[in-house]
């Protein structure tokens, strides 16, 4: 119910809007065209497919308190989607999209059924299992190149015409599905929907004395969580125009976790910033070593033992002195 | 006002209910029940087994052996979720209300669950109108008419009963399940507390498992003793006082309770 | 198949089993004494396998690296635990996850800047190379006998200390029901550095006896880690017993059916179809099994608490 959630401190909060997030990552996109940069139309559009993903997951942990250790799964699904059905000469936006969602709405859903028969470490070890299980599944399908993967035939197609050229077209295409995620999301957060899942995260034996268990519920969250992540891999194997099962690799849940915690879960907006945050570790750490991760799992333990797993509350804590 | 006891069907009935964890038996054949409009008092010393009876009866523990039968149907196997939605309110001992929601919120949040209106998507919660005006008038029944927009963390303890008090009586329960309301408030509240209770007896059966003395004799219509997981009588409050096995298992150690 | 060759597999598996057991025994006893989540168990292993062959190849002597190993392992899991983990245990799950994460990257990281991504080289100790005659037909490496040998000793060693001592008993309590152990007067939090510190041994030693047989590298901890949750999973939450009876069960299916799947398959379903699913089926199988014991119980074969 708290829609205005207590989230960030005062002055800041508004960086966690998502019309304000959108014209940033906009405006940044802009800068970059104008700049002539190939390199940073790439970035944005990396930046907000991930973004994407970690916003999906950001639901579920923050709304729902569903800590999935498994969101590469979902993720990558979406990016097999597209390579599976670009082997059978699918490209069709408007198949790849719909499918990329249902695929990966329908494994969350199937696995939620058991995994949400559990709670706690429990869940976070099942989920874990089940994406680890199909980053199996998908190193063993030779036809698709194995654990090595395979490029896609070609970026998607709007009934023949390619509307995916650049990555600029494609940072377009991903901030605009952020912005529409953004809102949606927030939307079913605050309606009684949302609700039931913050109640039944608080006290679930509270909100069952009142009459209702929240199981549907939550499997609805887990399973629209699980289908924009897999719109996220959709996007994602366009970008990178290549899917291999390190997609689904449990590193990757393991940083899209990062990203929502960083950016702190009480506003889907943070999970935004956590994305922003990573991908300038990645690339400004990365330049000087290869050994960049060394530097976030650093930050990462910093960040929980100094009790500030939180962005907002290191903004504020600088800003404060 | 309240009727007398009826020929009506008990709202409530416990039958021959058992239940033990290994070695140790909790309740014992234990057959009880709850008349329309009637106030029945559960009471018996500590580690007589009221919490895991009570567990048993909103779904939370399953029992043995026995049956529970409510509103006329019945309810052993069916879980918590499901008992209260077919009317059983429950407020329990330790308060359970969601912290970080105001009081408004929270009995916002029991109307809508009893309107049956989770699964919305798209209005915010916070503008279900029908929701806020029963909530407000809940909240206003039961005394906490300054406090809507206060977070339920921030109440007083006696406070915080009387909102889960709320939450209960917006939803419109067949029955209420009161465990120990009275624990751990001050004599002010206590009072007020029961004057509240005073006010719903005769519209609402409860069940009133407490432990203080003088709100049972002042609500029960009738009060039954549980002594180690087994009723050992059950009467108008004269017939227990009176009763010599009640005062020198229970009443008559009062004191050292 | 013939019968020599089912037997080398069901060996094989039973000897991945013991290796599981090892790991997942410290990671059970953790998650149930403290309600805590350890992504870095994977991390101990590894470490095992790099202090035993390190030390192995410096004195010369196996059998000086593995104790002096073992003992380091022992030493890196006490000060992991100052250092990192006392100050997580009263967290909630997800800082525990994100904390732990964080210290698989610096600590994979940091073994990948020392040793590189290469895998080091770790050969069978002199002694205990070669092969053993079993019986006609199935000449069976010494080496993996050992490895069954060590599991079934420490498994006996854990049975002992768990259900005849009073450290053990403790522990047993602690990790079914925590609060009781507390109200006991036991100070929860020490017994939590010596179950941690053991805990990080244990896995040491798996790491030491997997060593020669599979690739030592950074990343060698994160697969055994997944098999040791789904170990934990199927066997019940701080269920020792569990942990024993699930590592045996998940080693034997995992290795058998990746075996013999795909040749069942073949006569089953016929050549090229038997040839895109066996390979695919044979991997999901443990995942199967972890989803079918769950459904029925799910809080494990022998979880006492309920999840």
């Amino acid at each position: 119910m708290s829609a205005r959630a207590a989230g960030g401190g005062a002055g800041f909060a508004f960086l966690f809007r998502p019309a304000v997030l959108i014209a940033l990552f906009a405006l940044a996109l802009a800068v970059a065209v104008w700049s002539g940069s190939g390199y940073a139309p790439t970035i944005i559009a990396r930046t907000a497919i991930l973004a994407l993903a970690a916003v999906s997951l950001s639901f579920l942990i923050g709304q729902a308190g569903l800590v999935s250790f498994g969101h590469a799964a979902p993720l990558g699904i979406g990016a097999y989607a597209v390579l599976i059905a670009g082997e059978y000469g699918v490209t069709n936006a408007l198949v790849l999209f719909p499918l990329g969602f249902a695929a990966a709405a329908l494994w969350s859903a199937a696995t939620g059924v058991i995994a949400l028969r559990t709670r706690g470490v429990y869940f976070i070890m099942i989920t874990l299992a089940f994406a680890q299980m199909l980053f199996y599944v998908a190193g063993s399908l030779s036809a698709f190149g194995g654990d090595d993967g395979l490029g896609i035939a070609a970026r998607a197609t709007f009934f023949g015409q390619r509307f995916l050229r650049t990555d600029t077209d494609l940072a377009v295409f991903a901030i605009a599905a952020l912005g529409v995620t953004l809102l949606v999301l927030e939307r079913l957060s605050a309606a009684p929907f949302g609700l039931m899942l913050r109640t039944g995260r608080a006290n679930e034996e509270k909100l069952a004395s009142l009459g209702l268990d929240p199981f549907v519920h939550r499997l609805v969250a887990l399973a629209a969580a699980g289908g924009i992540a897999g719109i996220a891999g959709v996007l994602l194997a366009n970008q990178v125009e290549y899917v291999s099962p390190a997609t689904m690799n449990w590193h990757v849940s393991g940083e899209l976790i990062v990203m929502v915690v960083l950016g702190g879960t009480k506003r889907l907006g943070g999970a935004v910033l956590g994305a922003v945050a990573v991908m300038v570790i990645d690339e400004t750490l990365g330049h000087f070593t290869e050994f960049w991760k060394f530097g976030l799992g650093l930050v990462i333990l910093g960040a929980v033992l100094l009790r500030g797993a939180d962005l907002t509350q290191l903004i504020r804590g600088t800003a404060h002195g | 006002m309240a009727e007398p006891a009826s020929p009506q069907a008990p709202v409530l009935a416990l039958e021959r209910l058992s239940k033990s964890f290994g070695a140790l038996t909790v309740t014992r054949d234990v057959t009880l029940d709850v008349r329309p409009a009637e106030v029945h008092a559960l009471i018996g010393p500590n580690g007589a087994g009221k919490t895991s009876l009570i567990a048993q009866i909103a779904g939370a523990l399953a029992p043995d052996a026995g049956r529970i039968l409510f509103a006329g149907a019945d309810v052993t196997r069916l879980g918590m979720a499901r008992r209260a939605r077919r009317g059983l309110g429950r407020v329990f001992q330790i308060s359970n209300v969601v912290g970080a929601f105001t009081s408004l919120e929270n009995v916002a949040l029991a109307a809508i669950v009893a309107g049956g209106r989770t699964f919305r998507c798209w209005r915010p919660a916070l503008s279900d109108r029908a929701a806020l005006e029963q909530a407000r008038a809940m909240l206003e029944r039961v005394g906490l008419a300054d406090r809507m927009a206060t977070p339920a963390a921030a109440l007083s303890h006696g406070e915080r009963r009387a909102l889960e008090l709320a939450m209960c009586l917006v939803q419109e329960p067949k029955l209420l399940l009161l465990d120990e309301p009275m624990a751990g408030t001050g004599r002010a509240e206590s009072e007020r507390l029961t004057a509240l209770l005073a006010g719903l007896k005769g519209r609402i059966p409860i069940l009133l498992v407490e432990h203080d003395m003088a709100t049972v004799f002042a609500l029960a219509d009738r009060i039954s003793v549980l002594i180690s997981g087994a009723i050992a009588i059950t009467g108008t409050p004269e017939t227990v006082r009176a009763d010599a096995v009640v005062r020198q298992a229970y009443l008559g150690d009062e004191e050292a309770v | 198949m013939t019968a020599a060759l089912f037997f080398s597999q069901l060996l094989n598996g039973l000897q991945l089993g013991v290796i599981l057991f090892l790991v997942a025994a410290g990671l059970t006893l953790v998650f149930g004494v403290m309600d805590f989540i350890n992504l870095a168990h994977g991390v101990q292993y590894m470490l095992g396998a790099y202090l035993v062959a390190v030390l192995s190849a410096w004195s010369g002597s196996f059998a000086f690296g593995l104790a002096a190993g073992l003992l380091a392992a022992l030493a890196l899991g006490f000060v992991m635990e100052v250092l990192v983990f006392r100050h997580l245990t009263r967290r909630d799950h997800l800082e525990q996850v994100l904390a732990t994460f964080g210290l698989i990257l610096v600590v994979t990281e940091g073994v990948r800047m020392i040793f590189g991504s290469a895998p080091l080289p770790f050969p069978v100790p002199a002694a205990l190379n070669g092969t053993v005659t079993l019986f006609e037909g199935l000449n069976y490496p010494v080496w993996r006998l050992v490895i069954l040998a060590v599991g079934v000793a420490v498994a006996v060693l854990l049975w002992v200390l768990v259900n005849r001592t009073r450290a053990g008993m403790l522990v047993r309590a602690g990790s079914t029901h925590p609060q009781t152990v507390a109200a006991l007067g036991v100070d929860v939090d020490r017994l939590f550095l010596f179950v941690f510190a053991f805990g990080a041994m244990l896995a040491g030693l798996a790491g030491a006896m997997a060593g020669p047989l599979v690739s030592v590298e950074p990343t060698m901890g994160d697969k055994v880690l997944i098999l040791a949750f789904v170990v934990v999973v199927i066997g019940g939450i701080g269920s020792i017993k569990g942990a024993f009876v699930a590592a045996i069960l998940v080693g034997l299916v995992d290795t058998v059916g990746r075996a013999f799947l795909p040749d069942l398959l073949r006569t089953l379903v016929g050549k090229s179809a038997a040839a895109t699913a066996g390979p695919t089926l044979s991997s999901m199988l443990i995942y199967l099994l972890m989803a079918l014991v769950l459904s029925f119980r799910p809080s494990g074969l022998f979880g006492g608490r309920p999840s």
